[in-house]
């Protein structure tokens, strides 16, 4: 509660969370200006090694604590899953680690973790899925071959996939209480419509999800062909190498890469899609379909975010709609990257009386992008931010090594970070104009907007007025019931 | 199911210190490693710099990590339980005001932004805050803020530490404190000595009738849409009856609306003194160095007077108390019993009953009632809503369609007095602290964290190992304590149950 933006203390206190640090601190010798300490800095790099069946390994040594962390990451998600049921994906994800693995039972593998006061978890998501482990140094070798038999092994017993199942329904139920999920899932479904990338599961999903589909899935994705394992803390190299070895090393790979990501063919119709339900603030999510990771224009791509709205309250979207109208307590704007083609978006949430004005001010906000380059001192704030806190990235040994291991995996170039504080410094303002001129086109918006009775009357009546740059939008009205029914 | 739940948003901040790595080690690894760890522990021991300013400012820098970064924290002891009904959010609104600049910060012409700030202030004194004015004073209203957006310098504070590299700059605002912090390069440092102490000795209420209105929404988003909100809201309001911990921290609606700037700035001077502020960083830092740059800038702040707090104490609960929302969502239950905070002996038994209860996979209400019966979606156990006063260990649930609330709560007290008549196994009682020990050392891993537990620990017990203690004192839990805290607390005449029924 109360928190300016959003709190930290979820993510703190989450127990595998990421996040470690102190290796052994260079004897004080002198000492150097503050600034020289920064300018100087180099941070340090994994090791890496292979196995013969293509996963790599990479490894950070981390004394300060007697702990172990690893992660497993595994190319492949519902992108390359079957069409239905919708959810498969993440439900295989789940269960591997809660359906019992190896030679234990789920609850075996239950009372084992906590006797070891350790940690595995599983997960699968669009793109990729994953494994990871958090243990005490002393328990290692009893706690890898169990995060390898929740990688490899899973038991995927019907009760726990039942419990999912059930599980999953309350939380579709529970959808919409929620403004925020409940715009959000409409905003998807109509930007991506029926595609890998819209689909949202409902409860004849969840009904239609076997046991028999999660096992033939796991056969299918999990594999170790552009895998990634990163292990780091209080823990040497030989060890490592000897438990990934006998552990992954006879793990079979497809040999060869996943084909690439289906295409988006959607072609998401402009408007207004109001969904009423009775919610005191209205949610409004807006946008259109994006861009690809790493488009040559990515530097510009990332001031203009700076500049727009992904800064905080550096942004012009904060400033203008947050700081100065007060008509919303968040208000986020940018270009978002994905693998096949990204969302750039604006999404805020305001009360149901200032929902026409919210809307306009923002893409006023917007419009003013496009008509003129940002301000010289608007460019060497933002440039100077973005090489300020490029440090930050590389202060706990478990952050540098998932880092290289993110980058790696989302194919980026291995001299991605020596060379990004040179490209952000060329973008120039006008490179800046262009991409809001090329990547963004107000007329073409889906703007999802859920909220109650007085806000669909507001919004009417801005629709009316030939003035509000929202007049061009029709407005029509979508049901939203376990997911958004499209007219 | 150690995560926990969105309803209950403010955590326990008796937390993580130094020895909890040498006591968690000696309880659960080899003799090896725990010499190892105290070794450790030592070194990271003697690296902590405590010192107090002339001025009454306390300070607390301790060295780690690997690349040239700090975490910094400012952190006042204020929050909602020094808040009276009818100006109840004031420190909340002001931690916002917090980042509207200073006498230098946000403005182009701050001589002639007082100037109007003060004709501001008196319209918004003759309309009940500025929430009746009359046409005439509407009119002058909107022409004052035609000049002052001239003069106004939009988010100048933040954008200054953007620049600078700033990550994660916030704030909170809990029963017990306002906490400000944010992570920043090295060569930021003496920056950020400036801006921190700038802002609690010249703050300028620049922008705040805006300001009012973004809390306003926060409240719409945080409690008012938000069915876990709203049920939190109501079962503080029930479970106390005179102690502030009945209010929310965001404050109730019609208080916000009526705080002025001038409340602000009277709340101000009687809580942001150097006694009651604790400054505290954790990273690369060089204490002999830094406290030089550290007392130039807050040791400017001037002193004030002394606080004294006259807050209203809670009786005893003599009985059940129950209370139901009924709203437009599922169904929901929070059942609370009432305990005292520490450092009464009978506080850290309590956090190890709930952790055997229902912080794992393994605890009898997480098999019972989310596996075996399916009753609940998931289940959840937190103290709070602050620790200076005595306050309630609560489980959360959501309740499972096609379930109800009332056959939940009979399955919840079937294993609660179960677990009465037989107490905890050893084995229960040794992976329950275990667990908790783990918790601690993931968060111990974060610098944030540190700094921010460092500083509350200081200013709620006077100590910044305040936190060491209570993990030793968890750490020698024995199954006794457990069967006795459970004996005198967990017993329904001390418990408060609120609910949501779904109305449709």
């Amino acid at each position: 509660m109360a928190t300016r933006i959003f709190s930290t203390f979820a993510a703190l206190l989450f127990v595998g969370s990421i996040g470690c640090s102190l290796g052994p601190l260079s004897g004080e010798r002198g000492s150097p200006s503050r600034a020289d300490e920064v300018a100087n800095f180099k941070p340090i790099q994994p090791e890496e090694w292979r196995l013969a069946n293509g996963l790599r390994v990479l490894y950070l040594k981390d004394d300060e604590l007697p702990l172990v962390r690893g992660r497993l990451f595994i190319r492949g998600g519902s992108l390359w899953g079957p069409a239905t049921p919708v959810g498969v994906v993440s439900a295989m994800g789940d269960q591997m680690r809660q359906g019992g693995a190896g030679s234990r039972s789920a609850d075996a593998l239950d009372q084992d973790l906590e006797e070891l006061a350790a940690t595995v978890t599983s997960s699968f998501s669009t793109e990729f899925g994953g494994v990871s482990f958090s243990a005490l140094s002393s328990d290692l070798d009893q706690v890898f071959p169990i995060f390898a038999d929740v990688a490899l092994r899973p038991r995927f017993e019907g009760d726990r996939l039942a419990l999912w199942k059930g599980q999953s329904l309350e939380s579709i139920r529970r959808r919409k209480e929620d403004p925020s999920t409940v715009a959000s899932i409409a905003f998807t479904q109509l930007l991506y419509g029926d595609s890998p990338y819209g689909r949202v599961s409902v409860e004849r999903d969840i009904g239609a999800i076997s046991r028999e589909g999660v096992v033939s899935l796991h056969q299918k994705l999990v594999k170790p062909d552009g895998g990634l394992l990163v292990v780091t803390g209080r823990v040497d190299r030989p060890v490592v190498e000897k438990l990934v070895e006998a552990h992954f090393g006879g793990w079979g790979a497809r040999g060869e890469l996943l084909p690439p990501a289906p295409p988006v063919t959607n072609q998401p119709k402009p408007g207004i899609y109001f969904i009423e339900l009775p919610f005191s603030q209205a949610a409004v999510q807006m946008g259109q379909l994006g861009v690809p990771r790493l488009t040559p224009d990515y530097p510009a791509i990332d001031m203009f975010n700076e500049v727009f709205g992904t800064s905080g309250f550096g942004s012009r979207l904060m400033q203008r709609v947050r700081t100065e109208l007060g008509l919303t307590y968040g208000v986020y704007g940018g270009i978002s990257p994905a693998v096949v083609k990204g969302v750039n978006y604006v999404f805020l949430q305001t009360k149901a009386d200032s929902v026409a004005p919210a809307i306009a001010e923002s893409i006023g906000v917007l419009s003013k992008m496009q008509s003129a380059p940002p301000t010289a001192v608007e460019m060497e704030e933002k440039t100077t931010a973005i090489e300020n806190s490029f440090v930050l990235n590389f202060d706990s040994i478990d952050d540098i090594a998932v880092r290289n291991a993110r980058l790696s995996l989302l194919d980026y170039p291995a001299d991605y970070d020596q060379t990004y504080l040179t490209k952000v410094q060329g973008v120039t303002p006008e490179g800046v104009q262009e991409v809001a001129q090329k990547r963004w086109d107000p007329s073409s918006f889906v703007i999802v907007v859920v909220g109650n009775k007085t806000a669909y009357e507001r919004l009417e009546k801005a629709l009316q007025d030939k003035n509000n740059p929202l007049s061009s939008f029709g407005l029509s009205k979508l049901r939203f019931e376990s997911a958004i029914v499209m007219q | 199911m150690k995560n926990k739940g969105p309803q209950f948003a403010i955590q326990r901040c008796v937390g993580v210190a130094l020895s909890l790595v040498f006591a968690t080690v000696a309880a659960i690894v080899p003799p090896s490693l725990a010499d190892d760890s105290s070794s450790s522990l030592a070194t990271m021991v003697s690296k902590v710099h405590y010192e107090t300013l002339p001025n009454g400012v306390r300070v607390i820098l301790y060295n780690r990590g690997i690349a040239p970064v700090f975490s910094g924290a400012v952190v006042v002891r204020v929050g909602g339980s020094d808040e009276v009904v009818g100006q109840t959010g004031i420190s909340h609104l002001f931690e916002h005001m917090a980042f509207k600049g200073t006498r230098t910060i946000g403005t182009k012409d701050f001589g002639r932004e007082q100037r109007l700030l003060s004709r501001l202030e008196e319209l918004a004194l003759e309309s009940n805050a500025a929430q009746n004015l009359s046409p005439e004073q509407k009119e002058e209203w909107d022409e004052i803020h035609e000049d002052l957006k001239e003069i106004w310098v939009s988010d100048d504070f933040s954008r200054r530490y953007e620049k600078q590299g700033a990550v994660g700059q916030n704030a909170t605002t809990d029963k017990e404190f306002t906490k400000y912090f944010v992570d920043l390069p090295r060569s930021a440092f003496e920056f950020w000595c400036q801006m921190e102490s700038d802002r609690l000795i010249r703050p300028v209420m620049r922008q705040f009738y805006q300001e009012r209105d973004v809390v306003l929404e926060e409240r719409r988003m945080r409690s008012d849409d938000d069915p876990g909100g709203r049920l939190y809201e109501l079962l503080l309001g029930v479970a106390y009856q005179r102690h502030p911990y009945r209010a929310p921290v965001i404050g109730y609606e019609k208080d916000i609306r009526s705080l002025t700037a001038t409340k602000l700035e009277e709340f101000r001077k009687k809580y942001y003194v150097p006694s009651n502020i604790v400054v505290s960083v954790v990273g690369r830092v060089n204490p002999e160095e830094d406290m030089k740059v550290i007392a130039k800038y807050f040791g400017a702040m001037p002193k004030g007077p002394e606080i004294v707090r006259d807050i209203p104490v809670e009786a005893e609960p003599e009985g059940e108390r129950r209370a139901t929302i009924k709203m437009a969502a599922s169904p929901q239950v929070i059942v609370a019993y009432a305990k005292p905070n520490y450092p009464h002996p009978d506080d850290p038994p309590l956090s190890v009953a709930a952790e055997i209860l229902s912080g794992s996979k393994i605890s009898p209400l997480y098999v019972e009632l989310v596996r075996r019966r399916q009753l609940a979606a998931g289940i959840v156990n937190e103290e709070g809503p602050g620790n200076a006063y005595p306050n309630l260990l609560m489980f959360g649930a959501t309740v499972k369609a096609p379930h109800t609330t009332d056959q939940l709560l009979r399955a919840f007290d079937s294993v609660v007095d179960r677990f009465r008549r037989t107490g905890p196994t050893e084995a229960q009682l040794e992976i329950a602290k275990r667990a908790i020990g783990m918790s601690f050392l993931g968060h111990l891993q974060s610098s944030q964290a540190l700094a921010l537990d460092f500083a509350s620990s200081e200013l709620m017990y006077g100590s910044w190992k305040a936190s060491v203690e209570w993990y030793e004192k968890m750490s020698q839990v024995t199954v006794e304590d457990v069967k006795r805290v459970v004996d005198t607390y967990l017993v329904p005449d001390r418990r408060t149950i609120a609910t949501i029924e779904s109305n449709s």
